[in-house]
């Protein structure tokens, strides 16, 4: 049956490329790890929110969702393995090839500034995470993907980095 | 969901002879669906067919999809229940004589994030003393896809397909039916909504979204033979074969019995389906992909729906009132966030031959 199966779809023929490999956006680690990843625990990362493990784009923070289930190490520093992740998860909703529609900008932007629509914005009637393009948090952002560096030294308060 | 619910669709509208007027035939139709998946959904339809002179067929119907859901691809997008009404329109016509047959179609659908138009032709000839028929059918379909409330997502997707269909006679109690169906889209075919899980560097999960080929073929292979059995009482059944570019092989076989007493029509269905994976398809994939999807119908998954159906047919076959129930169990191996999925539709209707 399975030879059967092999040889029907060979006639008809599959696409090429089908599991070709992603290519990531090359953006700076350190500048993420100092000047990012506040943004994200800050804005991003509570509970209810991006800190849910059920949620798309679930990230790691001190004091909220932690790699270790342990309640004792809820606000320990952040781990390489957490920072790793965060990292990643960033790099997954960035479009590498018009960075400017990344999922990771328009998501937490105001629909009145340009944004996506972000269940969030409604959740605590609070609004949008960020109201304009002119906050200085969604600037670290633009920054970010815009290629911006920063030194391996630098180091995010009250991290315990490097 | 879009493609299941047009098997539940498919399934509870069975296929039996409905009353048809001289003039004109009104079927009102009334069912509802709900699923262990958080999902329900209501759907109403209104359809008249008429005969305006004697080779001539028209047809309109409005169908209406009342929506609820919380399902798993709701809430790992961050969004909590939605609820919408999505609605259908389609008009046609037809010329019909004694050996042949041509139709035209439309239909518009609208949904909170999507709209779409399909134009069908078809047509079909009776050969070898009406022991033969041949029919062809052509469609295209072009749908605006959205994402709800957000005016800056648009993406187009298009189909075009065609058919062709051998029916004859085998035996006095035998009848067969071959078709043969290709179906080429192109454009978006992901959902804005979802995102699909590669195992990150912790070893925990990281989103992407969703991205499927802009491309995908379909080819499909159906047989039917609807059988004679005894007086008021046929067995309709079917076999069908399917694969597309996308590396999915599905085989899909069914059979309906439907026994006539008096002014009683009963009858009784199962079907059966089982899909190999599309070529792309991992549940938590390995590393990154271009093409990465959390759709469950692309991966591999059998589903079972069995369904039982009373009509009752008074006043000389001019009125005919029905009442359905389908049950169905889908198992999805691959797709761990969802491994199995049980629900059931329920139907009234009433067709009316004036």
């Amino acid at each position: 049956m399975k030879l059967a199966v092999v040889f029907v779809i060979g006639a008809i023929g599959c696409q090429d490329n089908l599991d070709a490999k992603l290519d990531l956006a090359a953006l700076d680690r350190p500048y993420f790890d100092c000047k990012v990843q506040p943004v994200l625990t800050k804005s991003c990362g509570a509970l209810a929110c991006h800190g849910d493990p059920l949620r798309f784009f679930h990230l790691f923070s001190r004091n909220r969702n932690r790699l270790d289930p342990d309640p004792m190490q809820l606000n320990a520093l952040m781990t390489t393995a957490e920072r790793d992740h965060n990292f990643a998860a960033a790099l997954a909703v960035i479009d590498a090839d018009n960075t400017d529609k990344s999922e990771i900008l328009l998501k937490p932007l105001a629909e009145a500034a340009g944004g996506w629509y972000h269940e969030g914005a409604e959740l605590y009637k609070g609004g949008d995470v960020f109201t304009a393009k002119d906050d200085p948090d969604y600037q670290v952002l633009t920054d970010w993907i815009g290629g911006a560096t920063e030194v391996p030294t630098c180091m995010e308060p009250g991290s315990g980095l490097p | 969901m879009r493609l299941q619910l047009a098997i539940v669709v498919a399934l509870t509208a069975t296929a039996h002879a409905d009353p048809e007027g001289d003039t004109a035939t009104v079927v009102a139709r009334t069912s509802g669906y709900l699923d262990n998946d958080d999902t329900a959904i209501s759907t109403s339809t209104i359809a008249v067919k008429a005969k305006p002179k004697d080779e001539i067929v028209v047809s309109a119907r409005y169908t209406a999809d009342a929506v609820s859901s919380a399902s798993v691809d709701v809430i790992t997008a961050a969004t909590e229940r939605w609820t919408e009404l999505r609605s259908e329109v389609a008009g046609g016509v037809a010329w019909v004589d004694s050996s042949m047959q041509l139709s035209a179609d439309y239909i518009y659908s609208h949904e909170n994030d999507w709209d779409s138009h399909t134009i069908g032709l078809g047509g079909s000839r009776d050969f070898l003393n009406h022991n033969l028929t041949l029919g062809l059918g052509a469609g295209y379909v072009t749908n605006a896809v959205g994402r709800r409330d957000d005016m800056t997502f648009s993406e187009k997707l298009n189909a075009v397909s065609g058919s062709v269909r051998a029916v004859w006679p085998a035996s006095k109690d035998d009848l067969l039916q071959v078709s043969y169906d290709i179906a080429r889209a192109t454009g978006y075919q992901a959902s804005p909504y979802r995102h699909a899980f590669a195992r990150g560097p912790a070893g925990a999960l990281i989103a992407f979204p969703e991205q499927n080929p802009e491309l995908r073929t379909r080819h499909a292979v159906t047989l039917r033979w609807n059988h004679h059995l005894l007086d008021d009482t046929a067995l309709r059944s079917h076999l069908r074969a399917y694969v597309d570019d996308w590396g999915i092989a599905s085989v899909t076989t069914g059979t309906e019995l439907v026994y006539g007493l008096d002014d009683f029509e009963l009858s009784g269905n199962v079907r059966v389906y089982a899909q190999r994976h599309a070529r792309f398809y991992q549940d938590v994939y390995d590393e990154p992909r271009v093409y990465m999807t959390a759709d469950r119908e692309l991966s591999s998954f059998q589903d079972v729906f069995a369904g039982v159906r009373a009509a009752w047919v008074p006043l000389d076959d001019k009125l005919s009132i029905d009442l359905s129930f389908t049950g169905f169990y889908f198992r999805f191996p691959e797709f761990s966030r969802l491994p199995s999925r049980l629900g059931a539709t329920a139907g009234l209707g009433l067709v009316w031959a004036l």
